[in-house]
Protein backbone atom coordinates (compact mmCIF):
# COMPACT_ATOMS: atom_id res chain seq x y z
CA UNK A 1 0.00 0.00 0.00
CA UNK A 2 1.25 3.61 -0.86
CA UNK A 3 2.00 5.93 1.85
CA UNK A 4 0.19 8.82 1.04
CA UNK A 5 2.53 11.99 2.20
CA UNK A 6 1.82 15.31 3.59
CA UNK A 7 1.59 17.06 0.30
CA UNK A 8 -0.99 14.97 -0.75
CA UNK A 9 -3.13 15.33 2.31
CA UNK A 10 -2.87 19.32 1.74
CA UNK A 11 -3.82 19.01 -2.14
CA UNK A 12 -6.95 16.71 -0.87
CA UNK A 13 -7.77 19.36 1.96
CA UNK A 14 -7.63 22.17 -0.98
CA UNK A 15 -10.09 20.15 -3.34
CA UNK A 16 -7.74 18.65 -5.65
CA UNK A 17 -9.30 15.90 -7.21
CA UNK A 18 -6.32 14.49 -8.73
CA UNK A 19 -4.57 14.36 -5.42
CA UNK A 20 -7.81 12.38 -3.94
CA UNK A 21 -7.57 10.12 -7.24
CA UNK A 22 -4.49 8.99 -5.01
CA UNK A 23 -6.42 8.56 -1.82
CA UNK A 24 -8.96 6.14 -3.66
CA UNK A 25 -6.39 4.03 -5.46
CA UNK A 26 -4.51 3.49 -2.04
CA UNK A 27 -7.33 2.54 0.13
CA UNK A 28 -10.47 1.29 -2.01
CA UNK A 29 -9.35 -2.04 -1.42
CA UNK A 30 -8.48 -1.91 2.39
CA UNK A 31 -11.96 -0.73 2.31
CA UNK A 32 -13.86 -3.38 0.23
CA UNK A 33 -11.74 -6.39 2.24
CA UNK A 34 -13.14 -4.78 5.40
CA UNK A 35 -16.53 -3.98 4.04
CA UNK A 36 -16.78 -7.46 2.70
CA UNK A 37 -15.53 -9.56 5.97
CA UNK A 38 -17.91 -7.45 7.50
CA UNK A 39 -21.15 -7.04 5.80
CA UNK A 40 -20.86 -10.58 3.74
CA UNK A 41 -22.18 -9.09 0.41
CA UNK A 42 -19.84 -7.57 -2.16
CA UNK A 43 -21.95 -5.56 -4.27
CA UNK A 44 -22.40 -3.73 -0.73
CA UNK A 45 -19.13 -3.52 0.25
CA UNK A 46 -18.74 -1.83 -3.37
CA UNK A 47 -21.12 0.67 -2.18
CA UNK A 48 -19.18 1.42 0.95
CA UNK A 49 -16.69 1.58 -0.78
CA UNK A 50 -17.80 4.42 -3.10
CA UNK A 51 -19.85 6.29 -0.12
CA UNK A 52 -16.72 5.92 2.54
CA UNK A 53 -14.52 7.75 -0.50
CA UNK A 54 -17.53 10.92 -0.76
CA UNK A 55 -17.46 11.16 2.55
CA UNK A 56 -13.69 11.00 3.07
CA UNK A 57 -13.38 13.69 0.15
CA UNK A 58 -16.51 15.73 1.43
CA UNK A 59 -15.00 15.78 5.32
CA UNK A 60 -11.23 15.98 4.20
CA UNK A 61 -10.88 19.80 5.18
CA UNK A 62 -11.83 18.91 8.56
CA UNK A 63 -9.23 15.97 8.85
CA UNK A 64 -6.77 16.31 11.18
CA UNK A 65 -2.92 15.37 9.89
CA UNK A 66 -1.92 14.38 12.51
CA UNK A 67 -4.31 11.60 12.84
CA UNK A 68 -3.66 8.50 11.13
CA UNK A 69 -4.86 8.31 7.42
CA UNK A 70 -5.70 4.89 7.19
CA UNK A 71 -7.41 4.72 10.58
CA UNK A 72 -9.44 8.00 9.83
CA UNK A 73 -11.05 5.99 7.03
CA UNK A 74 -10.79 2.68 8.31
CA UNK A 75 -13.03 5.16 11.25
CA UNK A 76 -15.87 6.06 8.25
CA UNK A 77 -15.95 2.46 6.70
CA UNK A 78 -16.75 0.97 9.77
CA UNK A 79 -19.40 3.25 10.73
CA UNK A 80 -21.30 2.71 7.44
CA UNK A 81 -20.59 -1.07 7.94
CA UNK A 82 -22.19 -0.96 11.55
CA UNK A 83 -25.15 1.29 10.33
CA UNK A 84 -25.66 -0.97 7.66
CA UNK A 85 -25.87 -4.01 9.57
CA UNK A 86 -27.99 -3.01 12.16
CA UNK A 87 -30.48 -1.94 10.02
CA UNK A 88 -30.43 -5.49 7.95
CA UNK A 89 -31.65 -8.51 8.31
CA UNK A 90 -29.47 -11.20 10.46
CA UNK A 91 -27.26 -13.06 7.87
CA UNK A 92 -28.66 -16.66 7.20
CA UNK A 93 -25.96 -18.56 5.59
CA UNK A 94 -27.05 -20.21 2.64
CA UNK A 95 -27.33 -24.17 2.50
CA UNK A 96 -24.31 -24.36 -0.33
CA UNK A 97 -22.58 -21.98 2.31
CA UNK A 98 -21.77 -25.04 4.59
CA UNK A 99 -20.67 -27.51 2.22
CA UNK A 100 -17.72 -24.64 1.56
CA UNK A 101 -17.23 -24.27 4.54
CA UNK A 102 -17.05 -27.95 5.59
CA UNK A 103 -14.76 -27.98 2.40
CA UNK A 104 -12.24 -25.31 3.74
CA UNK A 105 -11.74 -26.33 7.10
CA UNK A 106 -10.70 -29.89 6.37
CA UNK A 107 -8.60 -29.01 3.18
CA UNK A 108 -5.58 -29.38 4.31
CA UNK A 109 -3.99 -26.84 1.52
CA UNK A 110 -3.88 -23.97 3.62
CA UNK A 111 -2.27 -21.29 0.69
CA UNK A 112 -5.39 -22.25 -1.35
CA UNK A 113 -6.93 -18.90 -3.11
CA UNK A 114 -10.36 -18.81 -2.49
CA UNK A 115 -12.61 -17.22 -4.72
CA UNK A 116 -14.92 -14.49 -3.80
CA UNK A 117 -18.16 -16.27 -3.23
CA UNK A 118 -16.34 -19.29 -1.68
CA UNK A 119 -15.04 -16.71 0.65
CA UNK A 120 -17.86 -15.05 1.36
CA UNK A 121 -19.75 -18.59 2.14
CA UNK A 122 -16.72 -19.55 4.77
CA UNK A 123 -17.04 -15.99 6.28
CA UNK A 124 -20.70 -16.00 6.13
CA UNK A 125 -20.80 -19.31 8.18
CA UNK A 126 -18.50 -18.13 10.47
CA UNK A 127 -20.18 -15.15 11.68
CA UNK A 128 -23.40 -15.59 10.99
CA UNK A 129 -24.66 -16.01 15.07
CA UNK A 130 -22.90 -12.53 15.99
CA UNK A 131 -24.40 -9.57 16.57
CA UNK A 132 -23.38 -6.23 14.68
CA UNK A 133 -21.05 -4.98 17.36
CA UNK A 134 -19.40 -8.62 18.07
CA UNK A 135 -19.06 -9.38 14.00
CA UNK A 136 -17.25 -5.81 13.71
CA UNK A 137 -14.85 -6.15 16.40
CA UNK A 138 -13.98 -9.79 15.57
CA UNK A 139 -13.46 -8.73 11.62
CA UNK A 140 -11.52 -6.01 13.01
CA UNK A 141 -9.15 -8.44 15.61
CA UNK A 142 -8.61 -11.45 14.09
CA UNK A 143 -9.12 -10.27 10.54
CA UNK A 144 -8.00 -7.40 9.79
CA UNK A 145 -5.31 -8.02 12.21
CA UNK A 146 -5.54 -4.72 14.45
CA UNK A 147 -4.81 -4.40 17.94
CA UNK A 148 -7.66 -3.17 20.59
CA UNK A 149 -5.70 0.04 21.18
CA UNK A 150 -6.83 0.65 16.84
CA UNK A 151 -9.95 -0.96 17.54
CA UNK A 152 -10.86 1.42 20.09
CA UNK A 153 -9.58 4.10 18.43
CA UNK A 154 -11.65 3.56 15.31
CA UNK A 155 -15.21 2.03 17.03
CA UNK A 156 -15.21 4.25 19.72
CA UNK A 157 -15.87 1.35 21.87
CA UNK A 158 -13.37 1.24 25.65
CA UNK A 159 -10.81 -1.47 26.14
CA UNK A 160 -13.59 -3.88 28.05
CA UNK A 161 -16.25 -3.77 26.01
CA UNK A 162 -14.28 -4.69 22.79
CA UNK A 163 -12.54 -7.88 24.99
CA UNK A 164 -16.02 -8.64 25.93
CA UNK A 165 -17.42 -8.51 22.51
CA UNK A 166 -14.81 -10.37 21.29
CA UNK A 167 -14.87 -13.23 24.00
CA UNK A 168 -18.45 -13.85 23.06
CA UNK A 169 -17.96 -13.68 19.21
CA UNK A 170 -15.03 -16.76 20.15
CA UNK A 171 -17.22 -18.98 21.99
CA UNK A 172 -20.08 -18.59 19.87
CA UNK A 173 -17.55 -19.40 16.98
CA UNK A 174 -16.38 -22.65 18.65
CA UNK A 175 -19.71 -23.22 19.40
CA UNK A 176 -20.29 -23.44 15.82
CA UNK A 177 -17.15 -25.36 14.62
CA UNK A 178 -18.00 -27.66 17.25
CA UNK A 179 -20.98 -28.14 15.61
CA UNK A 180 -19.11 -28.74 12.42
CA UNK A 181 -17.25 -31.62 14.11
CA UNK A 182 -14.41 -29.55 15.03
CA UNK A 183 -13.40 -29.46 18.28
CA UNK A 184 -10.70 -27.06 20.55
CA UNK A 185 -7.95 -29.53 19.11
CA UNK A 186 -9.35 -29.37 15.38
CA UNK B 1 -3.36 -24.60 16.91
CA UNK B 2 -7.00 -24.14 18.02
CA UNK B 3 -8.82 -24.55 14.60
CA UNK B 4 -10.78 -20.79 15.01
CA UNK B 5 -7.23 -19.28 14.81
CA UNK B 6 -6.54 -21.36 11.84
CA UNK B 7 -9.49 -20.56 10.02
CA UNK B 8 -8.85 -16.66 10.98
CA UNK B 9 -5.17 -16.43 9.90
CA UNK B 10 -6.01 -18.18 7.20
CA UNK B 11 -8.77 -15.69 6.31
CA UNK B 12 -6.97 -13.06 7.14
CA UNK B 13 -4.33 -13.47 4.76
CA UNK B 14 -6.31 -13.68 2.13
CA UNK B 15 -8.55 -10.81 0.62
CA UNK B 16 -11.58 -10.93 -1.31
CA UNK B 17 -10.49 -9.91 -5.19
CA UNK B 18 -11.67 -6.32 -6.21
CA UNK B 19 -11.84 -6.80 -10.00
CA UNK B 20 -13.25 -3.37 -11.18
CA UNK B 21 -11.06 -1.56 -9.60
CA UNK B 22 -10.02 1.35 -11.99
CA UNK B 23 -14.40 1.78 -13.11
CA UNK B 24 -14.59 1.99 -9.04
CA UNK B 25 -12.41 4.72 -8.95
CA UNK B 26 -13.38 6.35 -11.77
CA UNK B 27 -16.94 6.14 -10.36
CA UNK B 28 -16.29 7.69 -7.20
CA UNK B 29 -14.14 10.51 -8.64
CA UNK B 30 -16.85 10.95 -11.31
CA UNK B 31 -19.38 11.70 -8.22
CA UNK B 32 -17.48 13.88 -5.71
CA UNK B 33 -19.46 16.90 -4.48
CA UNK B 34 -18.03 19.54 -3.29
CA UNK B 35 -16.17 20.04 0.38
CA UNK B 36 -17.36 21.21 3.26
CA UNK B 37 -14.84 24.03 4.78
CA UNK B 38 -14.44 23.54 8.33
CA UNK B 39 -16.71 25.79 10.07
CA UNK B 40 -17.91 26.27 13.48
CA UNK B 41 -20.53 24.43 13.78
CA UNK B 42 -24.26 26.03 14.58
CA UNK B 43 -24.31 24.62 18.19
CA UNK B 44 -21.11 26.12 19.43
CA UNK B 45 -22.21 29.57 17.44
CA UNK B 46 -25.37 29.54 19.77
CA UNK B 47 -23.48 28.62 22.58
CA UNK B 48 -20.94 31.78 22.24
CA UNK B 49 -23.29 34.25 21.74
CA UNK B 50 -25.76 32.99 24.72
CA UNK B 51 -22.64 33.01 26.98
CA UNK B 52 -21.89 36.47 25.74
CA UNK B 53 -25.29 38.29 26.38
CA UNK B 54 -25.32 36.45 29.84
CA UNK B 55 -21.93 38.07 30.17
CA UNK B 56 -22.83 41.66 29.19
CA UNK B 57 -26.09 41.31 31.56
CA UNK B 58 -24.18 40.12 34.36
CA UNK B 59 -22.09 42.94 34.30
CA UNK B 60 -25.14 45.20 33.89
CA UNK B 61 -26.67 44.02 36.61
CA UNK B 62 -23.74 43.98 38.98
CA UNK B 63 -22.96 47.61 37.89
CA UNK B 64 -26.50 48.40 39.05
CA UNK B 65 -26.27 46.64 42.24
CA UNK B 66 -23.25 48.03 42.92
CA UNK B 67 -24.55 51.80 42.78
CA UNK B 68 -27.73 51.49 44.20
CA UNK B 69 -25.78 50.48 47.61
CA UNK B 70 -23.89 53.74 47.39
CA UNK B 71 -26.28 55.63 49.86
CA UNK B 72 -25.67 59.37 50.60
CA UNK B 73 -25.40 60.10 54.07
CA UNK B 74 -29.00 61.37 54.35
CA UNK B 75 -31.04 58.55 53.15
CA UNK B 76 -28.80 56.47 55.66
CA UNK B 77 -31.79 54.34 57.63
CA UNK B 78 -30.77 54.15 61.18
CA UNK B 79 -33.13 51.89 62.30
CA UNK B 80 -36.57 53.95 61.57
CA UNK B 81 -37.60 51.43 59.23
CA UNK B 82 -37.70 48.42 61.32
CA UNK B 83 -40.50 49.59 63.22
CA UNK B 84 -43.52 48.42 62.55
CA UNK B 85 -45.72 50.40 60.09
CA UNK B 86 -49.16 50.97 61.26
CA UNK B 87 -51.12 53.41 58.87
CA UNK B 88 -53.87 55.50 60.20
CA UNK B 89 -54.76 56.63 56.44
CA UNK B 90 -56.52 53.67 55.74
CA UNK B 91 -59.21 52.78 57.81
CA UNK B 92 -60.62 56.87 57.72
CA UNK B 93 -59.96 57.10 54.03
CA UNK B 94 -61.30 53.94 52.87
CA UNK B 95 -64.97 54.84 53.41
CA UNK B 96 -64.70 57.95 51.86
CA UNK B 97 -65.47 58.76 48.26
CA UNK B 98 -62.71 58.85 45.73
CA UNK B 99 -62.32 62.59 45.30
CA UNK B 100 -62.85 63.64 49.39
CA UNK B 101 -60.59 60.95 50.17
CA UNK B 102 -57.71 62.25 47.82
CA UNK B 103 -58.15 65.45 49.44
CA UNK B 104 -57.88 64.15 52.99
CA UNK B 105 -54.76 62.06 51.91
CA UNK B 106 -52.83 64.96 50.65
CA UNK B 107 -53.75 67.22 53.71
CA UNK B 108 -52.53 64.26 56.03
CA UNK B 109 -49.26 64.27 53.89
CA UNK B 110 -48.37 67.50 54.20
CA UNK B 111 -49.34 68.36 58.01
CA UNK B 112 -47.09 64.92 58.62
CA UNK B 113 -44.08 65.39 56.78
CA UNK B 114 -42.92 68.88 58.21
CA UNK B 115 -39.35 68.94 59.07
CA UNK B 116 -40.65 69.40 63.41
CA UNK B 117 -42.33 65.91 62.75
CA UNK B 118 -38.83 64.24 61.45
CA UNK B 119 -36.55 65.96 63.68
CA UNK B 120 -39.01 64.60 66.76
CA UNK B 121 -39.42 61.21 65.82
CA UNK B 122 -35.76 60.71 64.99
CA UNK B 123 -33.61 59.76 68.19
CA UNK B 124 -29.95 59.26 67.72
Amino acid sequence: MDIINNDIIERCRSGDQAAFRRVVQTYQQMVFTLAFRSLCDEEEAKDVVQETMIRVWVHFASYNPRQNLRNWIYTIAIRLCFDRLKSKAPIEPLTEDEDYFSQYVSDSDTEKELENHELLSVIRTLVSRLSPRQRIVFTLVHLENLDTEEVAQITGLDAARIKSNLYVARKTIREQLKQFGYGKDG
Amino acid sequence: MEKMDEITRRLASQQPLLSDADALTESILANLPAQISPQESPILRAVRWISSVAAVGLLILFYSQSHAFVQRPEDVDYGQSLQPFQSDYSPTLDNLPPREALRQFVEMKRSRTNFSDIKRNITF
